[in-house]
């Protein structure tokens, strides 16, 4: 099975320059724990996830730290810079031991420099699911 | 392949009457998306996840309150209670079914009323990526 069998192409993003209070209402309002960062010119340069928020919280002393954090911090500063990326004729089994090498929960799927959709652990674990794996 | 073949019997959890502040620094320190919560007597009741946290963040309007609200709030006020569970012998694939029909990233293990383990997306994607499944 390939990755392009399995990855979703419907992505919201996210802009380098909103703030961490702007990424936690579009990570609660979509569900997901993890959206792509973008820049001004539309290119992905990261991601970022519930764990980066909460990691960035987790740093904080006190609460004049924390509410700087949310009103000031930009997401550019707590994102996962560009991680490794997956191609979409990629082998679901390798994708899967990459994923758990380099402890993410997803990959971006890019395809002569596009990004064209995302692979997570949850898509694998559907395949699983439906015994396609 | 049984859910006892993969899953995590090292677990770290949290107690009802902690804070949620407690419970993100676990979190952070743990790498993990969650936490099972175990009332007084170490019976598993709920989990809490990063999830939930920036749902609890997002619902704070009051910038100056955002920063203390970890602290003011107990893990018991914002887990989801009676986690699904999962016995030792289920199959692999009805676990993943389960997961994804929950929409749910863990299953707690439980034998007997007790908790022996966890098992997460991460171990079904390391089953994949090892050919078990």
């Amino acid at each position: 099975m390939r990755v392009a069998d399995i990855m979703r192409s419907n992505l919201k993003t996210i802009d380098a320059d909103a703030t961490v209070a702007d990424a936690v209402a579009s990570l609660t309002e979509t569900g997901v724990s993890a959206l792509p960062v973008v820049d001004r010119l539309g290119r992905a340069v990261g991601i970022c996830s519930t764990q980066d928020v909460l990691a960035a919280e987790g740093r904080c002393q006190g609460p004049v730290a924390r509410e700087q954090l949310f009103e000031k911090t930009l997401v550019l500063e707590i994102m996962t810079p560009w991680p490794t990326t997956a191609h979409p004729d990629e082998d679901v089994r390798k994708v899967a031991g990459r994923m758990l090498k380099d402890k993410v929960q997803r990959f971006f799927v890019e395809e002569q420099g596009a990004l064209i959709g995302v692979i997570s652990q949850t898509d694998i674990v559907a395949a699983v699911a439906a015994t396609r794996v | 392949m049984k859910v006892a073949d993969i899953m995590q019997t090292t677990l770290e959890t949290i107690g009802t009457e902690d804070s949620v502040a407690d419970a993100v620094t676990t979190i952070a320190e743990q790498h993990v998306s969650g936490l099972p919560v175990v009332d007084h007597r170490g019976h598993l009741v709920g989990v809490i996840s990063s999830t939930d946290v920036l749902q609890l963040l997002s619902e704070v309007s009051d910038p100056e309150r955002r920063g203390d609200i970890l602290e003011a709030t107990l893990v018991r006020e914002i887990m989801t209670a009676k986690p699904v569970t999962v016995e030792p012998d289920a199959d692999v694939h009805d676990a993943a079914r389960q997961m994804l029909y929950g929409e749910i990233h863990r299953l707690f293990v439980e034998y007997d009323g007790a908790l022996v383990g966890v098992l997460s997306q991460s171990d079904i994607v390391g089953a994949v990526a090892g050919a078990k499944l």
